[in-house]
Protein backbone atom coordinates (compact mmCIF):
# COMPACT_ATOMS: atom_id res chain seq x y z
CA UNK A 1 0.00 0.00 0.00
CA UNK A 2 1.28 3.20 -0.65
CA UNK A 3 2.42 5.65 1.56
CA UNK A 4 0.41 9.27 2.14
CA UNK A 5 3.04 11.93 1.01
CA UNK A 6 3.92 14.39 3.29
CA UNK A 7 1.85 17.45 1.98
CA UNK A 8 -0.87 15.76 2.16
CA UNK A 9 -0.64 15.42 5.39
CA UNK A 10 0.27 18.55 5.90
CA UNK A 11 -2.63 19.98 4.35
CA UNK A 12 -4.91 17.52 6.74
CA UNK A 13 -2.88 19.45 9.64
CA UNK A 14 -3.67 22.55 8.25
CA UNK A 15 -7.28 21.89 8.65
CA UNK A 16 -5.99 22.15 12.27
CA UNK A 17 -6.80 26.15 12.57
CA UNK A 18 -10.12 25.94 11.01
CA UNK A 19 -10.99 23.24 13.97
CA UNK A 20 -9.72 25.30 16.45
CA UNK A 21 -11.40 28.23 15.34
CA UNK A 22 -14.76 26.70 15.80
CA UNK A 23 -14.37 25.06 18.93
CA UNK A 24 -13.14 28.02 20.87
CA UNK A 25 -15.64 30.49 19.49
CA UNK A 26 -18.14 27.72 20.06
CA UNK A 27 -16.63 26.86 23.75
CA UNK A 28 -16.28 30.55 24.40
CA UNK A 29 -20.22 32.08 23.26
CA UNK A 30 -21.28 28.25 24.66
CA UNK A 31 -20.00 29.43 27.78
CA UNK A 32 -21.55 32.73 27.97
CA UNK A 33 -25.00 31.58 27.22
CA UNK A 34 -24.84 28.65 29.24
CA UNK A 35 -24.18 30.72 32.25
CA UNK A 36 -27.07 33.17 31.61
CA UNK A 37 -29.44 30.38 31.42
CA UNK A 38 -28.40 28.85 34.32
CA UNK A 39 -28.62 31.31 36.46
CA UNK A 40 -32.05 32.41 35.20
CA UNK A 41 -32.95 28.52 35.60
CA UNK A 42 -31.59 28.83 39.17
CA UNK A 43 -33.59 31.97 39.71
CA UNK A 44 -36.71 30.20 38.84
CA UNK A 45 -36.70 33.17 36.01
CA UNK A 46 -38.81 31.71 32.71
CA UNK A 47 -38.16 27.97 33.67
CA UNK A 48 -40.74 26.61 31.12
CA UNK A 49 -38.56 28.08 27.99
CA UNK A 50 -35.24 27.66 29.22
CA UNK A 51 -36.02 23.89 30.10
CA UNK A 52 -37.47 23.98 26.40
CA UNK A 53 -34.22 25.52 24.91
CA UNK A 54 -31.99 22.66 26.71
CA UNK A 55 -34.48 19.68 25.71
CA UNK A 56 -34.52 20.38 22.21
CA UNK A 57 -30.97 21.06 21.52
CA UNK A 58 -29.55 18.03 22.96
CA UNK A 59 -32.46 15.54 22.30
CA UNK A 60 -31.78 16.52 18.46
CA UNK A 61 -28.74 15.19 16.54
CA UNK A 62 -26.48 18.35 15.59
CA UNK A 63 -25.78 17.40 12.14
CA UNK A 64 -29.93 18.50 11.84
CA UNK A 65 -28.84 21.54 13.49
CA UNK A 66 -26.08 22.28 11.50
CA UNK A 67 -28.36 21.73 8.57
CA UNK A 68 -31.33 23.62 9.76
CA UNK A 69 -29.46 26.40 10.65
CA UNK A 70 -27.43 26.81 7.04
CA UNK A 71 -30.31 26.25 4.51
CA UNK A 72 -33.45 26.06 6.18
CA UNK A 73 -33.02 29.35 8.48
CA UNK A 74 -31.94 31.19 5.36
CA UNK A 75 -34.46 30.60 2.86
CA UNK A 76 -37.25 30.88 5.71
CA UNK A 77 -35.67 34.10 7.13
CA UNK A 78 -34.33 35.51 3.80
CA UNK A 79 -31.55 36.21 5.05
CA UNK A 80 -27.76 35.51 3.88
CA UNK A 81 -26.08 32.81 6.64
CA UNK A 82 -22.17 32.06 5.48
CA UNK A 83 -20.96 28.53 6.41
CA UNK A 84 -18.89 30.02 9.29
CA UNK A 85 -21.46 32.12 10.92
CA UNK A 86 -24.45 28.62 10.11
CA UNK A 87 -21.01 26.50 12.02
CA UNK A 88 -20.95 29.26 14.91
CA UNK A 89 -24.49 29.50 15.43
CA UNK A 90 -24.91 25.61 15.74
CA UNK A 91 -22.10 24.44 17.66
CA UNK A 92 -22.64 27.69 20.13
CA UNK A 93 -26.34 26.76 20.69
CA UNK A 94 -26.10 23.54 20.85
CA UNK A 95 -22.99 23.43 23.35
CA UNK A 96 -24.83 26.20 25.69
CA UNK A 97 -27.39 23.61 26.22
CA UNK A 98 -24.79 20.82 27.84
CA UNK A 99 -22.82 23.88 29.36
CA UNK A 100 -26.04 25.67 30.88
CA UNK A 101 -27.03 22.32 32.38
CA UNK A 102 -23.14 21.66 33.53
CA UNK A 103 -23.15 25.43 35.46
CA UNK A 104 -26.68 24.72 36.91
CA UNK A 105 -24.76 21.64 38.69
CA UNK A 106 -22.22 23.68 39.88
CA UNK A 107 -24.62 26.42 41.45
CA UNK A 108 -26.51 23.38 43.07
CA UNK A 109 -23.16 22.32 44.48
CA UNK A 110 -22.79 25.76 46.50
CA UNK A 111 -24.25 25.82 49.90
CA UNK A 112 -27.36 27.71 50.67
CA UNK A 113 -25.79 29.52 53.80
CA UNK A 114 -23.41 31.57 51.20
CA UNK A 115 -26.38 32.80 49.43
CA UNK A 116 -27.78 33.31 52.97
CA UNK A 117 -24.95 35.16 54.36
CA UNK A 118 -24.64 37.10 51.13
CA UNK A 119 -27.75 38.66 51.98
CA UNK A 120 -27.78 39.20 55.39
CA UNK A 121 -24.47 41.52 54.47
CA UNK A 122 -26.40 43.29 51.63
CA UNK A 123 -23.76 42.29 48.90
CA UNK A 124 -25.66 43.37 45.73
CA UNK A 125 -26.79 40.44 43.66
CA UNK A 126 -24.07 40.65 40.71
CA UNK A 127 -20.98 41.02 43.19
CA UNK A 128 -22.40 37.78 45.39
CA UNK A 129 -22.17 35.41 41.58
CA UNK A 130 -19.45 37.23 40.39
CA UNK A 131 -16.75 37.08 43.04
CA UNK A 132 -18.75 34.44 45.65
CA UNK A 133 -20.66 32.23 43.85
CA UNK A 134 -18.92 31.88 40.28
CA UNK A 135 -15.50 31.30 41.14
CA UNK A 136 -16.07 28.29 43.12
CA UNK A 137 -19.06 26.88 40.50
CA UNK A 138 -16.47 27.17 37.94
CA UNK A 139 -13.50 25.23 40.12
CA UNK A 140 -15.99 22.51 40.97
CA UNK A 141 -17.03 22.42 37.04
CA UNK A 142 -13.77 22.69 35.63
CA UNK A 143 -13.68 18.72 34.83
CA UNK A 144 -17.21 18.76 32.94
CA UNK A 145 -16.31 21.73 31.41
CA UNK A 146 -13.01 19.77 29.73
CA UNK A 147 -15.28 16.88 28.48
CA UNK A 148 -17.45 19.61 26.88
CA UNK A 149 -14.52 21.06 25.40
CA UNK A 150 -13.23 17.85 24.17
CA UNK A 151 -16.94 16.48 22.49
CA UNK A 152 -17.14 19.66 20.97
CA UNK A 153 -13.62 19.48 19.57
CA UNK A 154 -14.43 16.41 18.03
CA UNK A 155 -18.32 17.22 16.99
CA UNK A 156 -16.74 20.51 14.57
CA UNK A 157 -15.93 17.58 12.46
CA UNK A 158 -19.54 17.46 11.47
CA UNK A 159 -18.95 21.16 9.68
CA UNK A 160 -16.55 19.37 7.12
CA UNK A 161 -20.59 18.15 5.53
CA UNK A 162 -21.42 21.92 4.59
CA UNK A 163 -17.58 21.96 2.51
CA UNK A 164 -15.53 23.73 5.12
CA UNK A 165 -12.11 22.36 5.04
CA UNK A 166 -11.79 21.31 8.62
CA UNK A 167 -9.18 18.27 9.35
CA UNK A 168 -11.95 15.67 8.44
CA UNK A 169 -13.22 17.54 5.04
CA UNK A 170 -9.09 17.62 4.55
CA UNK A 171 -8.65 13.91 5.37
CA UNK A 172 -12.00 12.86 2.37
CA UNK A 173 -10.28 15.34 0.22
CA UNK A 174 -7.25 13.55 0.50
CA UNK A 175 -8.24 9.93 0.78
CA UNK A 176 -10.46 10.89 -2.84
CA UNK A 177 -7.52 12.46 -4.33
CA UNK A 178 -5.49 9.34 -4.01
CA UNK A 179 -8.07 6.65 -4.07
CA UNK A 180 -6.98 5.98 -0.14
CA UNK A 181 -8.93 6.29 2.22
CA UNK A 182 -7.40 5.01 5.56
CA UNK A 183 -4.40 6.17 6.22
CA UNK A 184 -5.82 10.15 5.78
CA UNK A 185 -8.46 9.02 8.40
CA UNK A 186 -5.87 7.88 10.61
CA UNK A 187 -4.05 10.99 9.91
CA UNK A 188 -6.91 13.17 11.43
CA UNK A 189 -7.58 10.74 13.98
CA UNK A 190 -3.76 11.68 15.17
CA UNK A 191 -4.63 15.17 14.75
CA UNK A 192 -7.46 15.38 16.92
CA UNK A 193 -6.32 12.83 19.65
CA UNK A 194 -3.21 15.49 19.68
CA UNK A 195 -5.52 18.41 20.15
CA UNK A 196 -7.25 17.11 23.11
CA UNK A 197 -4.40 15.46 24.47
CA UNK A 198 -3.32 19.01 24.78
CA UNK A 199 -6.48 20.18 26.27
CA UNK A 200 -6.34 17.30 28.75
CA UNK A 201 -2.63 18.56 29.73
CA UNK A 202 -3.89 22.24 30.30
CA UNK A 203 -6.71 21.23 32.31
CA UNK A 204 -4.64 19.30 34.61
CA UNK A 205 -2.52 22.74 34.75
CA UNK A 206 -5.14 24.63 35.83
CA UNK A 207 -6.91 21.92 37.90
CA UNK A 208 -3.20 21.77 39.89
CA UNK A 209 -3.34 25.42 40.51
CA UNK A 210 -7.21 25.88 41.70
CA UNK A 211 -5.98 23.04 44.38
CA UNK A 212 -2.93 24.80 45.53
CA UNK A 213 -4.52 27.95 45.62
CA UNK A 214 -7.54 26.25 47.78
CA UNK A 215 -5.24 24.79 50.04
CA UNK A 216 -3.19 28.45 50.65
CA UNK B 1 -9.93 35.17 32.72
CA UNK B 2 -10.57 38.65 32.39
CA UNK B 3 -7.65 39.07 30.19
CA UNK B 4 -8.55 35.99 28.14
CA UNK B 5 -12.09 36.88 27.58
CA UNK B 6 -11.58 40.27 26.33
CA UNK B 7 -9.29 38.68 23.55
CA UNK B 8 -11.66 36.39 22.84
CA UNK B 9 -14.45 39.01 22.74
CA UNK B 10 -11.69 41.06 20.23
CA UNK B 11 -11.34 37.95 18.25
CA UNK B 12 -15.26 37.82 17.66
CA UNK B 13 -15.42 41.11 16.18
CA UNK B 14 -12.83 40.40 14.39
CA UNK B 15 -14.10 37.39 13.00
CA UNK B 16 -18.08 39.26 12.42
CA UNK B 17 -16.30 42.21 10.90
CA UNK B 18 -14.81 39.66 8.46
CA UNK B 19 -17.78 38.21 6.97
CA UNK B 20 -19.56 41.16 6.55
CA UNK B 21 -17.10 42.00 3.85
CA UNK B 22 -16.66 38.47 2.45
CA UNK B 23 -20.26 38.66 1.70
CA UNK B 24 -20.41 42.29 0.24
CA UNK B 25 -17.76 41.41 -2.25
CA UNK B 26 -19.96 38.72 -3.61
CA UNK B 27 -23.16 40.83 -4.70
CA UNK B 28 -21.01 42.75 -6.92
CA UNK B 29 -20.30 40.79 -9.96
CA UNK B 30 -22.17 38.41 -11.79
CA UNK B 31 -21.20 34.62 -10.18
CA UNK B 32 -22.74 31.29 -10.90
CA UNK B 33 -22.80 29.91 -7.62
CA UNK B 34 -21.26 25.86 -8.55
CA UNK B 35 -21.43 23.70 -5.80
CA UNK B 36 -19.15 20.51 -6.41
CA UNK B 37 -18.42 17.57 -3.86
CA UNK B 38 -14.51 17.21 -4.40
CA UNK B 39 -14.13 13.66 -3.84
CA UNK B 40 -14.62 12.19 -7.70
CA UNK B 41 -11.38 12.44 -9.57
CA UNK B 42 -10.81 12.64 -12.46
CA UNK B 43 -14.03 14.63 -12.56
CA UNK B 44 -13.22 17.09 -9.65
CA UNK B 45 -10.71 16.70 -6.74
CA UNK B 46 -8.67 18.82 -4.90
CA UNK B 47 -4.83 19.33 -5.96
CA UNK B 48 -2.19 22.15 -4.43
CA UNK B 49 -5.54 23.29 -2.72
CA UNK B 50 -7.12 23.95 -5.46
CA UNK B 51 -10.54 22.59 -6.88
CA UNK B 52 -9.74 20.84 -10.23
CA UNK B 53 -11.26 18.25 -13.07
CA UNK B 54 -13.19 17.90 -16.19
CA UNK B 55 -16.53 19.01 -14.27
CA UNK B 56 -14.76 22.25 -13.22
CA UNK B 57 -12.95 23.28 -16.64
CA UNK B 58 -16.76 22.20 -17.88
CA UNK B 59 -18.94 24.92 -15.37
CA UNK B 60 -16.31 27.30 -15.89
CA UNK B 61 -16.66 27.09 -19.74
CA UNK B 62 -20.28 27.25 -19.34
CA UNK B 63 -20.24 29.97 -17.13
CA UNK B 64 -18.05 32.02 -19.65
CA UNK B 65 -20.54 31.06 -22.27
CA UNK B 66 -23.42 32.70 -20.15
CA UNK B 67 -21.39 35.95 -19.15
CA UNK B 68 -21.06 34.43 -15.92
CA UNK B 69 -17.85 33.73 -13.72
CA UNK B 70 -17.89 30.47 -11.79
CA UNK B 71 -17.36 30.61 -8.39
CA UNK B 72 -16.80 26.86 -7.16
CA UNK B 73 -18.19 25.88 -3.51
CA UNK B 74 -16.99 22.11 -2.52
CA UNK B 75 -19.56 20.41 -0.18
CA UNK B 76 -20.42 16.90 0.66
CA UNK B 77 -22.42 15.40 -1.97
CA UNK B 78 -25.36 14.72 -0.17
CA UNK B 79 -25.36 18.79 0.60
CA UNK B 80 -25.66 19.37 -2.69
CA UNK B 81 -29.37 19.03 -3.76
CA UNK B 82 -30.36 20.91 -0.25
CA UNK B 83 -27.83 23.76 -1.38
CA UNK B 84 -29.76 24.04 -4.64
CA UNK B 85 -33.08 23.87 -3.35
CA UNK B 86 -32.16 26.39 -0.38
CA UNK B 87 -30.84 28.76 -3.39
CA UNK B 88 -27.41 28.21 -1.64
CA UNK B 89 -25.64 27.68 -5.33
CA UNK B 90 -27.21 28.07 -8.61
CA UNK B 91 -25.70 24.88 -10.13
CA UNK B 92 -24.26 21.80 -9.04
CA UNK B 93 -21.94 19.61 -10.96
CA UNK B 94 -20.45 16.48 -9.84
CA UNK B 95 -20.57 13.45 -11.43
CA UNK B 96 -24.33 13.55 -11.09
CA UNK B 97 -26.11 10.63 -12.57
CA UNK B 98 -29.21 11.30 -13.89
CA UNK B 99 -31.72 9.72 -11.87
CA UNK B 100 -36.20 9.74 -11.65
CA UNK B 101 -35.82 10.13 -7.88
CA UNK B 102 -33.37 13.11 -8.61
CA UNK B 103 -35.42 14.94 -10.83
CA UNK B 104 -38.09 15.46 -8.58
CA UNK B 105 -36.27 17.47 -6.70
CA UNK B 106 -33.56 19.19 -9.22
CA UNK B 107 -33.74 19.91 -12.41
CA UNK B 108 -30.90 18.03 -15.19
CA UNK B 109 -29.75 19.09 -18.01
CA UNK B 110 -28.86 17.04 -21.00
CA UNK B 111 -25.71 13.99 -19.71
CA UNK B 112 -22.40 15.24 -20.71
CA UNK B 113 -20.60 12.55 -20.02
CA UNK B 114 -22.00 8.45 -20.26
CA UNK B 115 -20.43 5.93 -17.75
CA UNK B 116 -20.13 2.54 -18.06
CA UNK B 117 -20.34 0.42 -15.43
CA UNK B 118 -17.45 -1.77 -14.40
CA UNK B 119 -17.42 -4.41 -12.02
CA UNK B 120 -14.15 -4.46 -9.44
CA UNK B 121 -12.58 -7.28 -7.79
CA UNK B 122 -9.77 -9.13 -6.25
CA UNK B 123 -7.34 -11.12 -8.89
CA UNK B 124 -6.81 -13.89 -6.42
CA UNK B 125 -10.27 -14.90 -5.57
CA UNK B 126 -10.99 -13.87 -9.56
CA UNK B 127 -13.39 -16.98 -10.54
CA UNK B 128 -15.18 -15.04 -12.93
CA UNK B 129 -18.44 -16.48 -13.87
CA UNK B 130 -21.33 -14.58 -15.48
CA UNK B 131 -23.43 -16.40 -12.34
CA UNK B 132 -23.60 -13.57 -9.93
CA UNK B 133 -26.17 -16.23 -7.25
CA UNK B 134 -25.15 -14.95 -3.93
CA UNK B 135 -23.32 -12.18 -4.51
CA UNK B 136 -22.70 -9.42 -3.02
CA UNK B 137 -22.72 -6.31 -5.17
CA UNK B 138 -20.96 -3.05 -3.16
CA UNK B 139 -22.21 0.19 -5.30
CA UNK B 140 -22.81 3.82 -4.81
CA UNK B 141 -26.13 5.46 -3.86
CA UNK B 142 -27.50 7.51 -6.46
CA UNK B 143 -25.40 6.26 -9.80
CA UNK B 144 -25.54 4.43 -12.89
CA UNK B 145 -24.09 1.04 -12.07
CA UNK B 146 -26.54 0.78 -9.06
CA UNK B 147 -29.35 0.93 -11.88
CA UNK B 148 -27.54 -1.76 -13.50
CA UNK B 149 -27.18 -4.09 -10.31
CA UNK B 150 -30.23 -3.99 -9.39
CA UNK B 151 -31.15 -5.24 -12.83
CA UNK B 152 -29.09 -8.04 -12.36
CA UNK B 153 -30.55 -8.39 -8.58
CA UNK B 154 -33.85 -9.29 -11.14
CA UNK B 155 -31.51 -11.84 -12.96
CA UNK B 156 -30.02 -13.90 -10.40
CA UNK B 157 -31.08 -15.39 -7.16
CA UNK B 158 -29.96 -13.91 -3.62
CA UNK B 159 -28.15 -11.20 -4.89
CA UNK B 160 -27.58 -8.49 -1.99
CA UNK B 161 -26.92 -5.22 -2.57
CA UNK B 162 -25.15 -2.85 -0.57
CA UNK B 163 -25.63 0.59 -1.33
CA UNK B 164 -23.20 3.45 0.58
CA UNK B 165 -22.05 6.98 -0.19
CA UNK B 166 -18.63 7.08 -0.88
CA UNK B 167 -16.53 4.79 -3.78
CA UNK B 168 -13.41 4.58 -1.49
CA UNK B 169 -15.61 2.81 1.04
CA UNK B 170 -16.76 0.31 -1.17
CA UNK B 171 -13.53 -0.38 -2.15
CA UNK B 172 -12.21 -0.69 1.64
CA UNK B 173 -14.88 -3.23 2.12
CA UNK B 174 -14.07 -5.29 -1.06
CA UNK B 175 -10.72 -5.47 0.28
CA UNK B 176 -11.69 -7.29 3.49
CA UNK B 177 -13.80 -9.20 1.71
CA UNK B 178 -16.96 -8.21 3.25
CA UNK B 179 -18.15 -7.81 -0.48
CA UNK B 180 -17.71 -10.01 -3.61
CA UNK B 181 -17.65 -7.33 -6.27
CA UNK B 182 -17.88 -3.42 -6.74
CA UNK B 183 -19.98 -2.17 -9.51
CA UNK B 184 -18.20 1.35 -10.14
CA UNK B 185 -17.82 3.75 -13.35
CA UNK B 186 -15.48 2.87 -15.56
CA UNK B 187 -12.99 5.43 -14.77
CA UNK B 188 -13.03 5.28 -11.35
CA UNK B 189 -12.75 1.72 -11.40
CA UNK B 190 -9.35 1.77 -13.57
CA UNK B 191 -7.76 4.81 -11.12
CA UNK B 192 -8.96 2.32 -8.20
CA UNK B 193 -6.89 -0.72 -9.55
CA UNK B 194 -3.86 2.01 -10.17
CA UNK B 195 -4.37 2.77 -6.44
CA UNK B 196 -4.19 -1.10 -5.34
CA UNK B 197 -2.43 -3.79 -7.49
CA UNK B 198 -4.36 -6.57 -5.78
CA UNK B 199 -7.60 -5.42 -7.61
CA UNK B 200 -9.24 -5.71 -11.28
CA UNK B 201 -11.88 -4.91 -13.33
CA UNK B 202 -13.90 -5.67 -16.32
CA UNK B 203 -16.48 -3.92 -18.15
CA UNK B 204 -20.20 -4.58 -17.60
CA UNK B 205 -23.40 -3.51 -19.37
CA UNK B 206 -23.73 -0.89 -21.62
CA UNK B 207 -23.30 3.01 -21.49
CA UNK B 208 -26.62 4.30 -19.81
CA UNK B 209 -27.48 7.71 -18.43
CA UNK B 210 -25.24 9.89 -17.99
CA UNK B 211 -23.86 12.98 -15.88
CA UNK B 212 -26.14 15.71 -15.77
CA UNK B 213 -25.88 19.13 -14.53
CA UNK B 214 -28.33 19.98 -11.44
CA UNK B 215 -30.25 23.01 -10.93
CA UNK B 216 -33.06 24.09 -8.78
CA UNK B 217 -36.49 23.20 -9.83
CA UNK B 218 -37.68 25.49 -12.88
CA UNK B 219 -34.59 27.29 -12.89
CA UNK B 220 -34.13 30.19 -15.30
CA UNK B 221 -30.74 28.88 -16.24
CA UNK B 222 -31.40 25.64 -16.92
CA UNK B 223 -32.50 25.78 -20.74
CA UNK B 224 -29.37 28.46 -21.25
CA UNK B 225 -26.78 25.73 -19.53
CA UNK B 226 -27.82 23.00 -21.65
CA UNK B 227 -27.72 24.90 -24.60
CA UNK B 228 -24.17 25.56 -23.50
CA UNK B 229 -23.84 21.95 -23.37
CA UNK B 230 -25.19 21.06 -26.95
CA UNK B 231 -22.27 24.00 -28.38
CA UNK B 232 -19.51 22.29 -26.62
CA UNK B 233 -20.90 18.88 -27.86
CA UNK B 234 -20.92 19.83 -31.26
CA UNK B 235 -18.24 21.87 -31.51
CA UNK B 236 -15.75 18.67 -29.63
CA UNK B 237 -14.39 20.79 -26.40
CA UNK B 238 -16.56 18.15 -24.56
CA UNK B 239 -14.28 15.52 -26.33
CA UNK B 240 -11.26 17.94 -25.55
CA UNK B 241 -12.21 17.69 -21.88
CA UNK B 242 -12.29 13.73 -21.87
CA UNK B 243 -8.98 13.58 -23.67
CA UNK B 244 -7.60 16.05 -21.33
CA UNK B 245 -9.10 14.65 -18.28
CA UNK B 246 -9.75 10.83 -18.97
CA UNK B 247 -7.06 9.71 -21.90
CA UNK B 248 -8.07 7.51 -24.68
Amino acid sequence: MMMLMTDSIIFIIQGTAITLEYTFIALFGGVVIGAMLALLKFNQIGTPFINAYISVLRGTPLLVQLTITYFVIPSVLNIPVSIFAAGCIAFTLNSSAYIAEIIRAGLNSIDKGQFEACHALHIPTFYMYKDIILPQVFKTILPALINEAIALLKETALISILGEQDIMRRAQLVGAEHYNYIQPLITAGICYYVLTFILEWAAKKVEKVKYDYQRA
Amino acid sequence: MKILSNIMIFIYILLLIGCQQASDDIHKKEILKVGVSAEYPPFEFQQGGKTVGFDIDLIEAVASELGMKAEIQDMSFHSLISALQTNKIDVAISGMTITPERQKNVDFTDSYYQDTPTVVFIKEKANLTKDLTNKKLGVQLGSTPETWAKQQAKLYKGVEIISLDANPLLIEKLKLGQIDYVVIGKLQAIEFCKANPALSYVLVGQQSEGYGIALAKNSSLTEKVNQAILKFKKNGYLQQLETKWIGA
